[in-house]
């Protein structure tokens, strides 16, 4: 009993400790979220409010009629870098995972692309853009995150086909199916959560991208960051417009990070971890 | 064979597409590092190794590579400690664990141009709630990132808020994986706690550690966006990272051979650390096939 008792007060005080962790880790959201609902006489308060009693959609009106179009070329951007990737990586990963091309070396370099520093390719991709006339089109942005979308993508598709058995594939080509109705019927389906998942990461990669969006856009492609990042600038301070914009740039990749949950750890360290 | 062929054409459209985007700046990079490029001009001058030189004779580029090593090493730790804790921590829970990892898990899905933004509300100097904290204990007002001894530890606090997640997840993982064997015979052995964690838990998750390094060092190499968004590498240079000055030297300067002179810079380091990630990963699969 005494055993049992010391182990809930354990277990209680570790509690505790978590609870204030969260508080901590969540406070900064908190504030944005506050700070994008609070009238504007409220703002910068001494001492600041932690919470409000006239909340306001002052600031996410603002947001929704400005930054819209920021947020529609942010959704486009995201949206073919991903479609680019799962292409490349469910035709590559497959013949990686089943026909060995390439031994070991192909897909490791393929995945050492992964880390290819945007620092390193701004510069080229600026001129190549200027020459082809492309900078402020959503297409150079596209192609510059497929850098990073496409290795991510072929290693982790390639990762998740080798784990569906072989032996599946083989019985029901024994069955008289052929390789693309077997591909069909049997392999797609087991790794489809697989492919939303890559799909997602993608997504949020080059939904967060700020580097290469800063340096190919100006006004009529510009991005959530680049407008967030840009607010300052141009506006002075406005704290209520910029934490809603901000908000409306985070909100969405925190819900599909919740849907990822499972799959979060195995992504964030490409597949090394499972 | 023609199986052999069908599955080369599966790959040859994503390596053909790869060596593009890929090979052809990392080689025009090259080749602007050794010209005096000006954008405004048609011509550009092959100079040799002058933006190479000019770049390493500059004491801001040295700052930079200070900076740079200072947040690696910096984050590296603080984030191995924290994280290791709370893994540690949620280790202790196996019930409850379900609902604080994922929420534990939020900051670091926040864009970072955003947290940069965050750092500029919640570090405010004049109505801030962390300087009402320090007020209530009876602290002065800091003035955080506009001060040159604060700037580089707002921004690794911020950073820090971001990535510990990142650490604590995979250590967790990696906890969870450990087989019990050795946990069983240590305490039939008499082994405390303390000597279990050094002697057990450390060694096993080494390869683990090693990984979680290796890709954070990649990361905070390149970082760049909470920078720009809260100080700009101000005041002075206090808290300009490499990649900032490769950006500020190219497209505020237009120094844009001395840019790519930086950046090729950073792929060095950059490279050797690839390499070991990949051999890490190589020899991970290995295993897992042999399995």
């Amino acid at each position: 009993m005494n055993k049992r008792n010391k182990l809930l007060i354990r277990k209680t005080l570790i509690s505790i400790v978590m609870v204030l962790i969260v508080i901590v880790s969540l406070f900064p959201i908190y504030w944005m979220l506050l700070t994008s609902v609070q009238p504007r006489h409220e703002l910068m308060n001494y001492p600041p409010n932690f919470y409000t009693r006239h909340p306001t959609l002052e600031f996410w009106k603002f947001t929704f009629k400005e930054s819209i179009l920021e947020f529609f070329n942010s959704l486009v951007i995201a949206f073919f870098a991903t479609i680019a990737a799962i292409i490349c990586g469910a035709t590559s990963g497959y013949a990686f995972a089943r026909y060995k091309v390439g031994g070991d070396t192909l897909p490791f370099w393929i995945l050492s692309l992964k880390f290819f520093p945007p620092v390193v390719a701004i510069v080229p991709y600026f001129l190549m853009m200027r020459t082809l006339r492309l900078i402020d089109t959503c297409t150079a942005v596209i192609i510059t995150h497929m850098i990073i979308t496409v290795p991510f993508a072929v290693w982790m598709i390639k990762g998740f086909i080798q784990e569906v058995p072989r032996e599946l594939e083989e019985a029901a080509m024994i069955d008289g199916c052929s390789q693309l109705n077997v591909i069909r019927i049997i392999t797609l389906p087991i790794i489809a959560p697989g492919l939303v998942v890559t799909a997602l990461f993608c997504f949020i990669w080059s939904w967060n991208d700020f580097m290469f969006a800063l340096i190919l856009t100006r006004n009529k492609a510009m991005t959530i960051p680049v407008a967030i990042a840009g607010m300052r600038e141009a506006h002075g301070l406005m704290w209520g417009e910029v934490s809603a914009t901000a908000a409306l740039g985070t909100i969405p990749i925190i819900i599909m990070a919740i849907i990822l949950q499972k799959y979060l750890v195995r992504g964030l360290s490409l597949g090394s971890i499972k | 064979m023609t199986v052999k062929k069908r599955a080369l054409m599966l790959v040859l459209p994503t390596v053909v597409v790869l060596a593009l985007i890929v090979i052809f700046p990392l080689v025009f990079s090259l080749s602007v590092s050794v010209r005096a490029y000006d954008i405004r001009i048609p011509e550009h001058p092959f100079i040799g190794f002058g933006n190479w030189i000019s770049l390493l004779k500059n004491p801001d580029f040295y700052s930079a590579v200070l900076v740079t090593g200072t947040m690696i090493l910096a984050e590296l730790f603080f984030e191995l400690l924290l994280g290791l804790c709370v893994a540690l921590l949620l280790l202790q829970l196996p019930r409850s664990r379900k609902i604080f990892q994922p929420i534990l898990l939020i900051p670091m899905m926040v864009m970072p141009v955003v947290v940069g933004y965050m750092g500029r509300l919640v570090f405010e100097v004049r109505s801030g709630p962390i300087n009402y904290f320090l007020n209530m204990l009876g602290l002065e007002s800091l003035c955080w990132h506009a001060s040159p001894d604060l700037a580089l530890i707002t921004i690794l606090i911020l950073r820090i808020w971001r990535w510990t997640p990142f650490v604590m997840a995979v250590l967790l993982a990696g906890l969870l994986s450990l087989p019990m064997e050795p946990y069983q015979s240590a305490q039939v052995d008499g082994a405390n706690i303390w000597q279990i964690f050094i002697h057990i838990t450390i060694p096993m998750l080494k390869p683990i550690i090693t990984l979680v390094v290796i890709m954070r060092s990649l990361e905070i190499l390149q970082t760049f966006d909470i920078m720009y968004v809260l100080t700009m590498g101000g005041p002075g240079a206090k808290t300009m990272t490499l990649s900032l000055y490769a950006y500020i030297t190219g497209f505020r300067y237009w120094d844009i051979g001395q840019a790519s002179a930086a950046a090729w810079l950073i792929m060095i380091p950059l490279s050797i650390m690839v390499t070991l990630f990949v051999k890490m990963m190589e020899k991970g699969e290995k295993i897992e096939q042999a399995k």
